[in-house]
């Protein structure tokens, strides 16, 4: 059995008002308090808003408040109204008001006052994860769009830094080198300077394809010319060249 | 510790309602990113496939005219392999527009008899050959399917091979 009574609500608690005062209902037993409960919930919203209506519950495990908002039903304990309010159904605060001796220990996630920021906190959270992961795959498609898989990457090449080591392999390389002496035959000609030039044999005789500059390096252990523009020649021998693939000789 | 306070009508203002809560942007912006991670490589193989069947067409009319040549005249018409330059005996027998033209993967093309690409001396190859203002594409992936979309798949075989600084060689006679 319960002791009820109720707080700025008309007898058939169908209407709020802040001047009501308390009504006391004694004794009843669970399934009155739950039909009880369940016309309460269904109160006038701006009433209720108004009025601060509530129904004060007492049973073997404490006195509690039950309140209602949105057609929902808060339990609150009428001794300590620091403690969050819990949401049940009427069947459930009955329960509570008969059985569970500290019915109110329950997650704080159910407070109103406290899970709305904390939900917002969680929303935020979402959002930020959701926000950086579309970035990324708004990175990676980009980065996709626009990555190439250079079939002209310059290999690993270490320069060589030592001023003597640089003009002695300068001088040696110096020279024209040769794919052939027919037409359509290469040519590559450097100077001690570091200038190369690219050259092919014509029918009329040479015809200058393009200029460049060119440091020496060493590819593995073999030395090459690192051109600005036009990939890395392979010092193959003191008379021999490699430039993609194709063998210049000395002539 | 009214419950009503915290109903949904006294918790938003007319200020919270104002725009776009970060919740809602950032499902825009994954929707969106999605779309865009499924469309933008989906456009971008639509256009090699467009380069590729424009580049293929090319190449039959520039072979089928080159050996057109070679039938009449017994041998295949001289050049030096300047790029772009229409060789001079070809007049009457290459569309000087479809030869001038910038190709779909860059560069011109080049008519390169008797040359050297890549340690093999081949009689006869339209070379697409890098100009400073226009270089060829040096993107494997789009050079591997031009080669499988009409060769072998493999730059070292077949009729379209990776000639001179690695540009695209066809070849008509070896």
């Amino acid at each position: 059995m319960f002791t009820v009574s109720t707080v700025n609500l008309t007898p058939d608690l169908r209407t709020a008002q802040s001047d009501l005062g308390t009504c006391d209902f004694g004794q009843l037993d669970a399934g009155q308090l739950i039909i009880l409960l369940q016309r309460f919930r269904d109160i006038d919203p701006v009433q209720n808003l108004e009025a601060d209506p509530h129904v004060v519950v007492g049973g073997p495990a404490g006195k509690f408040n039950v309140r209602t908002n949105n057609r929902k039903l808060f339990l609150y304990s009428a001794y300590d109204t620091s403690q969050p309010a819990v949401e049940l159904d009427a069947a459930a605060i009955a329960d509570a008001a008969q059985f569970h001796p500290r019915p109110l220990e329950v997650s704080p996630s159910a407070s109103p006052e406290e899970a709305a920021p904390r939900r917002r906190r969680a929303r935020n959270g979402a959002a930020v994860a959701i926000l950086a992961a579309g970035l990324l795959l708004n990175g990676y498609t980009v980065y996709s769009f626009f990555y190439i898989d250079d079939i002209n990457r310059p290999p690993p090449v270490q320069l060589l830094t030592r001023e003597s080591e640089i003009a002695a392999h300068r001088q040696a390389v110096a020279g024209r080198y040769f794919t052939g002496r027919t037409e359509g035959d290469r040519i590559i000609e450097i100077d001690p300077a570091g200038h190369v030039r690219f050259l092919r044999l014509t029918a009329t005789g040479e015809r200058l394809e393009t200029t460049d500059t060119s440091r020496i390096g060493r590819l593995d252990t073999k030395l090459c010319l690192v051109t600005s523009d036009n990939g890395v020649i392979e010092i193959l021998n003191i008379d021999a060249l490699v430039y993609y693939r194709d063998t210049y000789r000395r002539r | 510790m009214n419950p009503s306070r915290h109903s949904p009508m006294a918790g938003r203002s007319l200020h919270s309602r104002a725009g776009f809560s970060l919740l809602e942007l950032s499902v825009v912006v994954a929707i969106l990113s999605v779309v865009l991670a499924v469309a933008v490589p989906l456009a971008r193989r639509l256009l090699l496939e467009a380069r590729i069947a424009a580049i293929g067409n090319d190449i039959r009319v520039l072979t089928a005219a080159f050996q057109t040549y070679a039938q009449e005249r017994g041998d295949w018409p001289p050049g030096d392999g300047t790029p772009g330059a229409v060789p001079a005996a070809m007049e009457g027998y290459l569309n000087s527009a479809t030869w001038n033209k910038p190709t779909p993967f860059g560069g011109r093309y080049t008519w390169d008899p008797n040359s050297n690409h890549q340690g093999s001396r081949h009689r006869a190859v339209i070379l697409i050959a890098s100009i400073p203002e226009s270089p060829v594409t040096s993107d494997r992936h789009q050079l591997l399917a031009l080669d499988a979309e009409f060769d072998d798949g493999n730059f070292a075989s077949g009729q379209i091979q990776l000639g001179y600084r690695n540009q695209p060689i066809f070849i008509l006679e070896h």
